[in-house]
């Protein structure tokens, strides 16, 4: 009996240690995930991940801007809160307003982790870390371009010098918070401070990355640093940048429109010769949460049809000479943008046409288009007449983006080459090549993310709202103000 | 258990008394239960005014030498009526026993061990097994609803298997779980929801268990009850023992019961005539609100009408709803001698929810062995495997879901073609989601298969008098298999099919090991002195897989997937270890003392935080037992107790302490990684400091008894996912920070009303919880959660507050929806305003009632027994989310319910439903009244008669003849009757949509309703 009692006392010693240390394993601790060039090399497409995320990259950043114009597409979804977004009755608990800020900001502090470590550490070799702090830092700058387009108080004022912005931007990030303690609470900055610190880190990212080498598909390189310049430029009216800029692009010879533009929108067309930039969406690993294709596509939400508006758009394209070959020759002349990237219900009764850019509902992993060379050579055409005047150089680069889509064929059914071209002698003042340009433009890039953005460049703003009306800001959200009390919301909001 | 512990002890006495008694004659015969005729052994035999008795045997039967004359003889039996026969000149006296339901000295199950109920010092409520044994519920923890007082059990959805919530004495974290530590005969489980890739809320891991097989349930309500288990305490604890074999001869029981149940309200939508009436004049408010005139407005929405020729009328909800078939049946065998004891039982479940494609399969076997291997050494051994099949449907916030489908399809749409083939694109106009919610109940197939085995093993050795030693392994099992294929035309297989496999499981072990000393000094001072260790480990494993592209819906299975469209896995553990002690002493059985502490630590929290201690101490007194009472004759029992502890709350993360990095950010096929979380090493337990004071009494021999309770739960460091400025690249981090506290009373009263020939026993229980947060962090008195941010934690309101623009009615001039506006202090004015500003949300609600329980009674009459119980909760509020989607006018494509056709017209005025405006049509058109308002909080209360039982006994003497002990026939049905205001289909529905299960516990977004069951039944005992 004796030795039984102790067996028992035995038994409760041996479980009375301390409790084993388990390890996660889906995880690592927060320092080993920046430790040296591997770490930080995972940690760069961890940075790509967030921003791969549906609230950033993936699908609402490019989405919120055609909702906000509120223009060439209809939105009919159910979800309140993109129709809040749509009819800019947002209120400042709009989820997605919450999710866009928080996801974004979580890219900016993957960004800024990679650039601290890198800093942090002068072993690790030159071009690899020179080359993943220069995305890092293009990433940070765009991302505070995109926040201060949408929660900015007002836009940046087209035109004006960057100092002359001082309206509330959006709070600049640029230390990593990897510890409770290293928590902030950041008040907004100006306009004025985002893009003037969104300019700087670009300049810094393409040197970096001119001198390294940058990422590799479905991520940044200088060329695409110097797309979202270019943006940025165009954004502030600064055209003789963006002249300077989309000119360095074009130059490379890197780049050219694909041959078809279903094609570039096609699942096989991804990462074709058009695209500089896209978000990658894989099969197995598309983006959490809603895609595009998920609101745009007839086979997902169907959530969104094109508007009377964009369909009438289509007739404006065709000029004299065109309309002149369809009705004396009986040519036939259709657009790609239209007879390819819109589609019709198989229902009869049904006769609203749906937005065909991304088209794989069965994955839901279209690629996001970010940057592609048509808006390289759009925007260096504008430009350069606004700065230059007219010139045949300009024309050349809008009809190179017109004769893509606009397809002509004879009566015998062959295809008239660069039928729809214009020529010099159809302007007759500049502002009239400038709205041919522009016309394209809205046309070429419908859908993709560029309506309220181009409104606002132009001094202009959706039906019902003139430019700088404040409802045409994002309110600040309120979980963020919540927990900070430094942040100002913005006034139509308070 | 507690009758064998009995007997040994009487058996003793036996020997004692055996030899030393010689008379004149013999009296013998035999001692049953009146319960199930079963012979009853150890019962207390004594000739009364002498020393001369004995005890049953094995048998029942007894043997005792009484005087030539007269005399008569006392059975006694703990937990029976003590009855008093006189012998006259027979000399075989048999007799029926009967359970005492007011005995006092009865033993319960508390925290590692039994105790008598009348030196208990702390809260503990028993659910009797036997009222809820034959109740036809798909998850046994919807049993507990309304049965003990202080006890909330709030069933998430009406399908099948889907889990309850349960709280004990209110909400007592924010971010951490609120549900009690539940133990199945010493093994605590981990609880998990299941299964929520569809939706809702998933599947219990409690549906594995069988109603049949519990013996006794008890809830463990305070700190001294609970603090044995410490850092998992402060929700409460549920300890379920099953059925083990007694000894005597072997008993078969076996019956079941059949029927079928049918939602218990479903709600009203329109048909297609007035759906077409209600959209048409919402497409040209639309226009008309735009500033269009009436005549412009018909003129711009012409496009977008319905032609009423030209529409079906298809009722949706019936065509996804159905009468369902239940049926369960059970057998088991038990008996033993002094030396071993058995049971063996199984059960078998099968039951077609009223939803169609609901199906549940249960089958279960339990086998219990004890062995006394020396008089000073005895094992046992528990094995039960069960296995559930459930063909799950969709829920709530999910449109793959039956249910909410056919709520938000217009019904205008046809269900079939002339073929009788199902159509796939049924509207005449805007289809808003592929499929139908007949297609995806017909053309997609959702199994789940959970295998669960519980099992346990005890060795239990007296080393001296008073002194045992009890080491227990404890061990679950939990398989879980989830199959999901949609077809090519279902909303979620759409276009090419979709099919997911996902394998989840876990093993979870503890170790228990105990040291007891009982012992009595001078028959006055009564010591139990306890300690021990207890050890549990779990870890959980799941892998799944997705594929998309199948070449047609006849492949069921991944392998013909064209593309592999996802797939993960994961691997997590956690362990706990705890020491824990005890000292229970009663002076007399009339001054009580007990203390309980438990040291306890978890591989959750940080090292140099992972111990924590939890303290409890509770005194009691029975007044009734002093001299000075006993004039007052009526009073049998009058107790004050108090009780204070500590106790804790661990139910986080696994990892939630650690500064992390994930594996889980894969770019464009390239691994990455990804900080998700930062560190926090101070993270702690969360703390609930917990005082009950309760009076406990009985009176008229028991007639009449019942428990007052004050408790008072104080939760301090909270562990609480605190909102950080997201500038950080963080939203939230876990801290200890803020408090809260619940307080209440309890009311549990119990009283046999009629005795006789006719009896009827009445129990009534009430609670009241006060919940209150106190505290939050210092930057902010106020947390948001919910679409709209309309569920509070706010400093000052209860957990889930509702705060909410409140709404004001109709304009009767233009007929838009009014708000009320709120001043400069935030409060509420009379002003109304037909713009919606979140600035006007005001706390409107709350999700707790402000009282709620139980009303149980039982008349019986010759074998005849008539049951109802009722279940009442009143003073909560729900907020019904579903409202911004079916009740709005229409302002989108969706169906709407009837309530909605008063719409304000110009000849309809005087009406609370605002002109319809419809904003998916007309985009431009600002939303009118179906913004997240007070126009969609209800009150919640309502009494519901729960249960409804009628049985009959036959008698005895005639099922006898045939070798049958006792036979039984029975009707039961369930939620039979509802009173109440609410506007929903089904008051008891929450489906805690929202990301914080304790937070929106009061909303409801197109959960699925409670069922109506109405069952007919054959127990049998041999």
């Amino acid at each position: 009996m004796k030795n039984i009692f102790i067996l028992f006392l035995l038994l409760i010693i041996t479980v009375s240690c301390d409790l084993d240390d388990i390890e996660p394993q889906q995880s690592i601790s927060l320092d080993a995930a920046f430790a040296d060039e591997t770490a930080i090399r995972f940690a760069l497409n961890g940075m790509y991940d967030a921003y791969q995320d549906d609230d950033v990259g993936a699908t609402f950043i490019t989405m919120s801007a055609d909702l906000m114009a509120n223009r060439d597409m209809e939105f009919r979804g159910s979800f309140t809160s993109l129709q809040e977004i749509r009819s800019k009755t947002l209120v400042t608990s709009n989820v997605q307003v919450s999710a866009t800020w928080i996801d974004t900001y979580e890219t900016i502090n993957a960004a800024n982790a990679i650039i601290e470590a890198i800093e942090a550490n002068p072993d690790l070799e030159e071009g690899a870390a020179g080359a993943a702090r220069g995305q890092s830092l293009a990433m940070r700058a765009y991302l505070h371009f995109e926040l201060v387009r949408l929660y900015g108080e007002t836009p940046f004022v087209p035109g004006s010098t960057v100092a002359s912005n001082t309206q509330l931007g959006v709070p600049i990030i640029l230390e990593a918070t990897l510890s409770s303690d290293g928590i902030t609470r950041p008040a907004r900055n100006t306009v004025a401070e985002v893009y003037q610190r969104v300019l700087d880190d670009l300049a810094e990212a393409i040197t970096l990355m001119e001198a390294n080498g940058g990422g590799g598909q479905g991520q940044i390189d200088t060329e695409v640093a110097k797309s979202m310049l270019a943006r940025v430029y165009l954004q502030m009216g600064d055209y003789a940048n963006v002249l300077t800029v989309t000119d360095d692009i074009i130059a490379t010879g890197g780049f050219s429109l694909v041959p078809d533009i279903a094609d570039f929108f096609a699942e096989d067309g991804e990462f074709s010769s058009e695209s500089i930039f896209e978000v990658s969406n894989l099969d197995d690993d598309g983006p959490p949460g809603q895609t595009l294709t998920d609101f745009y596509s007839i086979d997902g939400r169907d959530d969104v049809i094109a508007s009377e508006a964009y369909l009438a758009l289509e007739a404006q394209l065709f000029n004299d000479r065109l309309n002149q070959l369809f009705t004396d020759n009986n040519y036939t002349v259709m657009d790609h943008r239209y007879s390819e990237l819109l589609v019709a219900s198989s229902n009869a009764n049904d006769t609203d046409l749906r937005v065909n850019k991304y088209e794989d509902a069965e994955n839901e992993a279209d690629n996001t288009p970010v940057f592609r060379y048509a808006e390289i050579l759009l925007s260096n055409a504008e430009a350069n007449v606004r700065e230059n005047g007219r010139s045949q150089g300009a024309l050349d680069l809008l009809n190179e983006v017109r004769n893509r889509s606009i397809r002509v064929e004879d009566e015998l059914g062959l295809p008239v080459d660069n039928a729809a071209s214009y020529e010099l002698a159809d302007f007759t003042t500049d502002q009239e090549m400038i709205d041919a340009i522009l016309l394209e433009r809205r046309v070429e890039l419908a859908f993709e993310g560029y309506a309220f953005h181009d409104l606002t460049r132009l001094n202009s703003a959706p039906e019902g709202f003139s430019f700088g009306d404040g409802r045409l800001a994002w309110p600040i959200p309120q979980r963020e103000r919540d927990v900070n009390g430094n942040l100002e919301q913005n006034p139509a909001y308070r | 258990m507690k009758k064998y512990l009995l007997l040994s002890f009487m058996l003793t006495f036996a020997l004692v008394f055996k030899d030393a008694i010689a008379q004149q004659r013999t009296v013998s015969g035999k001692v049953t239960s009146i319960e199930d005729g079963s012979p009853l052994p150890g019962v207390n035999v004594v000739l009364k005014g002498s020393t001369s008795g004995t005890v049953t045997d094995i048998d029942g039967q007894y043997s005792l030498s009484v005087p030539t004359e007269g005399g008569v003889l006392v059975f006694s039996f703990i937990g029976l009526s003590t009855e008093e026969v006189e012998v006259g000149v027979r000399s075989s006296i048999n007799l029926q026993m009967s359970p005492d339901v007011q005995q006092l000295s009865e033993v319960v199950v508390v925290a590692f061990g039994e105790q008598s109920k009348k030196t208990m010092t702390s809260s503990v409520s028993s659910v009797n097994a036997e009222e809820i044994a034959n109740v036809s519920v798909p998850n046994f923890e919807r049993n507990l609803q309304g049965r003990a007082a202080g006890v909330n059990v709030s069933a998430a959805s009406g399908t099948l298997g889907s889990p309850a919530y349960i709280r004990i004495r209110g909400t007592s974290s924010i971010s951490a779980s609120s549900e009690p530590l539940i133990v199945i005969d010493g093994v605590p489980l981990v609880q998990e929801n299941v299964g929520t890739t569809a939706g809702g809320q998933g599947q219990s891991a409690l549906s594995s268990l069988n109603s049949n097989d519990i013996e006794s349930v008890e809830i463990l309500k305070d700190a001294a009850g609970t603090a044995l288990y410490g850092s998992r305490a402060a929700n409460g604890v549920i300890l379920i023992t099953t059925k083990r074999g007694k000894a005597g001869k072997a008993t078969v029981n076996f019956g079941g019961y059949a029927g079928w149940q049918e939602a218990t309200d479903l709600p009203d939508m329109l048909s297609g005539p007035e759906f077409t009436e209600a959209y048409n004049e919402s497409v040209i408010g639309g226009f008309e609100s735009l500033g269009q005139s009436r005549a412009d407005a018909e003129t711009s929405a012409a496009g977008f009408l319905l032609d009423p020729d030209e529409i079906n009328d298809t009722d949706w909800l019936d065509l996804v709803t159905r009468r369902g078939f239940v049926q369960e049946y059970f057998a088991n065998v038990s008996g033993g001698d002094e030396n071993t004891r058995y049971y063996f039982g199984t059960t078998y479940r099968d039951e077609e929810g009223w939803l169609e494609n609901n199906d549940l399969t249960r089958t279960g076997v339990r086998v219990s062995i004890d062995q006394r291997i020396t008089d000073k050494i005895q094992a046992g051994i528990t094995v039960s495997p069960t296995r559930t099949v459930i063909n799950r449907v969709s829920e709530d916030n999910e449109v793959n879901a039956p249910y909410t489908f056919a709520q938000l399809i217009a019904p205008v749409g046809a269900n079939t073609d002339e073929e009788g083939n199902l159509v796939d694109d049924p509207s005449p106009f805007f289809r808003a989601f592929n499929g139908t919610p007949t297609i995806n109940g017909e053309e997609q197939e959702f199994v789940t298969t959970t295998t669960q085995t519980l099992g346990s093993g005890y060795l239990d050795v007296e080393i001296i008098d008073g002194l045992s030693a009890r080491t227990d392994l404890g061990f679950s099992f939990f398989q879980y298999e989830e199959r999901l294929r949609s077809g090519q035309r279902s909303t979620r297989g759409f276009p090419t099919g979709f099919a997911r496999a996902l394998n989840r499981q876990r093993l979870n072990y503890t170790w228990t090991n105990l040291l007891t000393y009982q012992n009595s000094f001078n028959e006055v001072h009564n010591l139990l002195v306890q300690g021990g260790t207890q050890y549990q480990s779990s870890r959980t494993t799941q892998f799944f897989a997705d594929g998309t592209g199948f070449p047609g819906d006849p492949f069921t299975t991944l392998d013909s997937r064209a593309t592999a469209s996802d797939a993960g896995g994961i691997d997590t553990e956690f362990d706990f270890f705890g020491i824990l002690g005890r000292v229970q002493y009663d002076y007399e059985q009339r001054y009580l003392f007990s203390f309980n502490i438990r040291r306890d630590g978890s591989s959750r929290f940080s090292e140099g935080n992972r111990f924590g201690t939890f303290p409890s101490v509770a005194v009691g007194w029975n007044i009734a037992e002093e001299s000075f009472f006993e004039p007052v004759g009526f009073v049998n029992l009058l107790k004050v107790r108090a009780s204070y502890g500590q106790i804790g709350n661990a139910e986080i993360g696994n990892f939630d302490a650690l500064a992390l990095a994930s594996g889980d950010a894969a770019y464009n096929g390239n691994p990455g990684t990804r900080a998700t979380q930062l560190s926090n090493p101070d993270l702690q337990w969360e703390t609930t400091n917990q005082l009950d004071v309760s009076l406990d009494f009985a009176l008229f021999n028991n007639r009449l008894s019942g428990t007052f309770t004050y408790y008072n739960k104080q939760t301090e460091d909270l562990l609480l996912d605190v909102q950080i400025p997201a500038t950080n690249g963080f939203a939230t981090l876990t801290q200890n920070i803020g408090e809260l506290q619940n307080t209440g009373i309890e009311i549990d009263l119990r009283g046999t009303i009629l005795q006789g020939p006719v009896t009827w026993d009445l129990g009534v229980n009430l609670a009241t919880i006060n919940n209150e947060v106190t505290e939050l962090t210092p930057d902010t008195d106020i947390i948001r959660f919910g679409a709209d941010g309309e569920n509070v934690v706010q400093v000052g309101q209860p957990v889930g507050a509702f705060s909410l623009v409140n709404y004001a009615g109709v304009d009767p001039e233009t007929g838009d929806a009014l708000f009320f506006q709120t001043d400069e202090n935030g409060n509420l004015t009379d002003q109304t305003t037909n713009r919606y500003s979140l600035n006007d949300r005001v706390i409107s609600g709350d999700p707790f009632p402000d009282f709620f329980g139980g009303i149980n009674s039982t008349w019986s009459w010759r074998g005849i027994e008539l049951t109802t119980f009722w279940q009442y909760t009143v003073g909560n509020d729900v907020f019904r989310e579903e409202g911004q989607f079916s009740q709005t006018g229409p302002a989108s494509l969706f169906n709407q319910e009837t309530s909605q056709l008063n719409y304000w017209t110009v000849d309809n005025r005087n009406t609370d439903i605002p002109k319809p405006v419809n904003t998916a049509i007309v985009s431009d058109a600002a939303p009118n009244g179906n913004q997240a308002s007070t126009r969609y909080l209800e009150d919640g209360s309502y009494i519901r008669l729960k249960t409804l039982a009628l049985g009959y006994t036959l008698p005895s003497d005639l099922t006898g003849r045939i070798g049958i002990t006792r036979a039984k026939v029975f009707f039961m049905g369930q939620n039979l009757l509802t009173f109440t205001d609410y506007g929903g289909p089904d008051p008891e529905v929450n489906s805690n949509r929202a990301d914080n299960a304790n937070v929106s516990q009061g909303n409801t977004f197109f959960a699925a309703p409670q069922a109506r069951t109405y069952t007919f039944g054959l127990n049998f005992t041999l």
